[in-house]
């Protein structure tokens, strides 16, 4: 072989034999330059060439001159006098370490250099073989950097996005509601001054009924195969939950989770695969889990919903025949894999701040009845009540998970009769203190219900059947006493309905025929405003506690359907027909961004708030009148307009007429003569004899 | 305002009508008992019987001077304004026609033709009402298949038939000066129609069907007066009086007021001449006459 010099060859960096290893591929040169090459002395350099030759003509097919390849790669320069390898050479004719070789095409030389790359040529020389085309690019990179032009931003991301909360930023912070009458349903918009506002609607938008979220995202629908939950403004849909047959949904509270259920029996069910409970994420549309339903009794209405949350979505829970299951989100993994032993368990309910659960069991052999307040995870019993005689207890919570309210339907000693006693615990005080309200036999309870926001309780209770009463109380502080405050009497009221603000109450007397609504103010104790609204069937206050809207539904009543808007004092604002109505939904809103300092602020700037927006609503109620003022006087305007041409027609027939009476004047209202004729009707004679007057004698005077 | 309540018929009202001075009411009922009374008093004057015939009478002295006998009810009757013709119109019943038959009599009732002059044919549906236009040039007939006819009243061709409600009409009444007229439909509606073109100028929609519309002589207000029938009411509404006539701003075409006190739908209304009150007839049997109070004189209605 050639007597080479010893050169080292070329320590190349392995990123930099990695870019060289893809710079082969992106070649587009029929030239090589290998690299790597002995320097040798201007006698020896033919040598070379011809070892070079050997190599590289057996790699690929180099292109010698004059050669016609026939395939068009001829060098537009007319190189074809060129000799397929050239090693250059500096001035005294030694070699400079490298060589170029010319295939006939670029594909040719790109198999070459990937045969070629790293020959080992003699000893101490190995080929490192590059693409010219590659050379040529590498130096002519500039000694400058420029940095490369931003490449454009995508906005697929920011415009495909549903603002779900969307609504929320109408300008005049108008409520919403949606309306289920007939075949239609229509989400609508309230304002206290416009006329309500259709926002979208549609028919068969859903088979059965629809259901709000519970921060008002989502409007769910019902169909054959599932549901769907629709949103943002333009009421697109969201997402779909495939159920065949569904009938009953639940959400989560903060809306992470979808529960439907379709009805089937437990006993046409597969435990393996279970179809009639299915528990869902709904950001991303997954079955999280399905469960067995319920036993399915002929008499009783289900128990909905069937699985109940926890305050923030961490655990869902399910009673079953002594025992409550609880279960872990999102894995929906039974919680410390078995569930709660709670022999002849009946209700249970989540306290809706807390992970607390309270349940109660009744009466069992010489066991009393039992309440239970349960912390979890760790299942530690903060209270028990224990109780005897117990046919009934309703668990209320209060809204804020301050107090729990037990309403306890308890036998008489002879166990005829039956009285009611309220178990109130103060949950955040220390060891949780019950305090009772008791009622007698005769006191007949009809209603209880918390003051959201607030510590008071009302009670209508009746001791006479007909005349009522309604009690309010104040636990007065998270650690108080119990006070009562204030009983109204004299009331036919069936009903309680707070505002969601709490302060403001609607004692309602709904009724076959009736239907009459009174707006108190629990405050000063005032009647603010009565309202009736004829044989009225449901009550609802808008999430802001502004507005409270009675509505006449059609599964009770098949006429007079339709709903009325009231202020919180009981003015109509709005009284609307709807044939067929079947359900009127005010949309819950999310709870408010402002934290606690930031509410107090504006509540202390409320006035300024106050107003601003009276005088916008002034403003508007101004330019609708004035705007409806003018269309009244155009209308008018026509009208006159019209009775004149009419009566100049007329003026012009006043012939016809005449003729058509037989020539009498008719045409005049007032030419008529008025003869007064006195009537004198006899009705009675009355024939009276006066004894007092003496008979004429002949001593008196006459003449 | 304190209606006067007029009970002279156990069965429901059919038709009330005043006279042109307006000091007389004249009223009409299933029992077959056309009865007059005073207006300003309520007092009866004359009742009288009848079958489905038309009667002519008397109003003074209560005589009844003629009858016409017809194959089929006769639903509605009128006088041609110079009182020489009598148009009876019969219903499309026990397999007869509807037709409008004319009847000429002398005003002095010294002869009374018993053969109709002119019949009129070619009604789809009972005529509900017969209205002749004050020139005596033309009639305009409303009836059970929702159409408005207008006939000439000469030759007896139909000159136009619209048909712009969507159920029968039971009711026509003119307007003071004979240019309008209302009609009130089953449909819900009440329409004001001009009379030349037989366009709708005005619809008055309600909840319930229309039996009888009048337009106020005095204001631009219109009356309707209706309800659901007996029959198709699921639930009776124990609400004492609750049916209701309605009173309209003719060119608004908003209701501005509502008068209770019927127990029954009301099939009947009139306004006096003067546009000072009005009455009206029920399903109930009653007749009330109202007369208003100055608030509704007083008030601006713009």
């Amino acid at each position: 072989m050639t007597d080479v010099e010893v050169l080292p060859a070329m320590d190349l960096a392995p990123e930099l034999e990695s870019f060289r290893k893809n710079a082969r591929h992106n070649a587009t040169s029929s030239v090589l330059v290998v690299d790597g090459l002995p320097v040798v002395s201007a006698e020896k350099a033919d040598k070379l060439l011809a070892a070079l030759s050997k190599i590289f003509a057996k790699v690929g097919q180099l292109r010698y001159p004059s050669e016609d390849v026939g395939d068009g790669s001829g060098a537009a320069d007319g190189s074809s006098g060129r000799p397929p390898i050239v090693i250059p050479r500096d001035e005294a004719g030694s070699t400079l370490g490298f060589a170029l070789v010319e295939y006939v095409d670029a594909e040719q030389a790109a198999i070459a250099a990937v045969a070629t790359n790293r020959f080992q040529f003699g000893r101490s020389n190995t080929f490192d073989v590059m693409n010219a085309a590659d050379v040529l690019r590498i130096c002519s990179v500039a000694d400058e950097f420029t940095p490369p032009p931003e490449p454009p931003v995508a906005n697929i991301v920011a415009e495909k996005r549903i603002n779900l909360k969307g609504w929320l930023l109408e300008p005049r912070g108008r409520e919403q509601f949606a309306v289920r009458h007939g075949l239609e349903t229509d989400v609508m918009w309230h304002d206290p001054v416009l006329p309500i506002e259709k926002d979208y609607g549609r028919a068969h938008w859903t088979d059965s009924y629809v259901v709000w979220s519970p921060l008002g995202s989502y409007l769910t629908t019902f169909h054959l195969q599932g549901v769907a939950l629709w949103g943002g403004t333009k009421w697109e849909k969201i997402v779909r939950f495939a159920h065949p047959n569904v009938k009953l949904v639940d959400y989560s509270p903060n809306e992470k989770y979808l529960v439907t259920y379709n009805g089937l029996e437990p006993e046409r069910d597969d435990p393996a695969d279970p179809k009639a409970v299915i528990v869902w994420e709904i950001a991303t549309g997954m079955k999280l889990r399905s469960f067995v339903g319920p036993p399915i009794m002929p008499d009783e209405p289900l128990p909905w919903p069937l699985f109940r949350w926890s305050y923030d979505d961490g655990y869902v829970a399910r009673m079953g025949k002594d025992l409550i299951s609880v279960y872990e989100m999102p894995s929906v993994g039974l919680l410390d894999k078995k569930s709660i032993k709670v022999p002849g368990v009946r209700d249970f309910a989540w306290s809706p701040t807390d992970n607390y659960l309270v349940y109660w069991t009744p009466e069992h052999d010489e066991a009393p009845a039992r309440v239970c307040l349960m912390e979890l995870p760790s299942r530690e019993e903060l209270r028990q009540k224990a109780l005897y005689a117990v046919a009934d207890i309703k668990l209320h919570w209060q809204q804020e998970g301050n107090f729990l309210c037990c309403k306890i339907d308890r036998f008489t000693k002879s166990r005829k009769g039956q009285f009611t006693n309220f178990e109130l615990f103060r949950v955040r005080a220390k060891n949780i203190p019950i305090e009772i309200v008791e009622y007698k036999e005769k006191d007949d309870v009809q209603a209880f219900a918390w003051e959201p926001k607030g510590v008071r309780f009302a009670v209508i209770h009746r001791d006479t059947p007909g005349s009522g009463s309604v009690s309010f109380f104040s636990m007065e502080a998270v650690s108080g006493t119990l006070k009562p405050l204030f009983t109204v009497e004299g009331k036919t009221c069936n009903q309680l309905h707070w505002s969601p603000q709490g302060n403001f109450i609607v004692l309602a007397t709904l009724a076959a025929q009736a239907g009459a609504l009174e707006f108190y103010n629990a405050n000063d104790q005032e009647l603010l405003g009565t309202g009736e609204h004829y044989m009225c069937t449901d009550l609802a206050w808008d999430p802001t506690g502004r507005f409270l809207t009675s509505s006449v539904s059609f599964w009770r009543n098949k006429m007079e359907n339709g709903f009325s808007i009231w202020t919180f004092n009981g003015k109509e604002l709005t009284h609307e027909s709807r044939d067929e109505l079947y359900q009127f939904v005010w949309r819950p809103r999310p709870k408010s961004l402002l934290d606690a300092a930031a509410q107090k602020k504006v509540k202390k700037e409320l006035r300024s708030y106050r107003d601003r927006y009276e005088k916008e609503d002034d403003e508007l109620r101004a330019s609708r009148a004035s705007r409806k003022a003018a269309g009244r006087k155009a209308l008018r305007d026509a009208w006159q307009a019209y009775l004149d041409e009419c009566e100049a027609r007329r003026a012009e027939e006043a012939a016809l007429r005449r003729e058509a009476r037989g020539g009498i004047e008719s045409d005049n209202e007032d030419d008529y003569e008025v003869i007064q004729e006195d009537v004198t009707d006899v009705i009675d004679i009355q024939q009276e004899v006066d004894t007092s007057r003496k008979m004429l004698d002949s001593e008196d005077e006459r003449d | 305002m304190r209606p006067l309540l007029l009970k002279g018929h156990e069965r429901p009202l059919t038709q009330v009508k005043f006279n042109r001075e307006g000091d007389l009411l004249f009223t009409t009922a299933k029992d077959k008992r056309p009865t007059l009374w005073r207006a300003d008093t309520g007092e009866r004057l004359v009742t009288g019987s009848a079958d489905n015939s038309a009667m002519l009478w008397h109003t003074e002295s209560g005589k009844r001077l003629y009858q016409w006998t017809h194959k089929s009810p006769v639903r509605a009757i009128s006088f041609s304004p110079g009182d020489s013709i009598v148009t009876a119109a019969t219903a499309k019943l026990m397999g007869q026609q509807a037709e409008i038959f004319f009847y000429r009599h002398t005003t002095d009732m010294s002869s009374v033709d018993p053969e109709p002059i002119m019949k009129l044919g070619g009604l789809e549906a009972t005529a509900t009402r017969v209205l002749w236009h004050p020139t005596s040039t033309f009639l305009i007939s409303v009836g059970e298949d929702a159409a408005v006819k207008k006939w000439d009243a000469e030759t007896g061709t139909l000159l136009e038939s619209v048909r712009l409600h969507k159920k029968g009409i039971n009711d026509a009444q003119w307007s003071a000066s004979g240019e309008q007229f209302v009609t009130a439909s089953s449909d819900c509606t009440a329409k004001v129609w001009d009379t030349r073109s037989l366009e709708v100028l005005k619809t008055f929609s309600v909840e319930a069907p229309v039996n009888s519309a009048s337009m106020s002589p005095a204001a631009d207000h219109v009356l309707l007066g209706g309800g659901q029938e007996a029959s198709q009411v699921t639930t009776t509404g124990n609400r004492e009086g609750k049916f209701e006539a309605r009173l309209f701003h003719t060119v608004y075409e908003t209701e501005f007021g509502r008068v209770r006190g019927h127990f029954g739908p009301i099939n009947t209304v009139a306004f006096t001449p003067d546009g000072k009150g009005y009455v009206s007839g029920g399903e109930d049997g009653f007749v009330r006459l109202h007369y208003f109070d100055e608030v509704y004189f007083d008030r601006d209605y713009n």
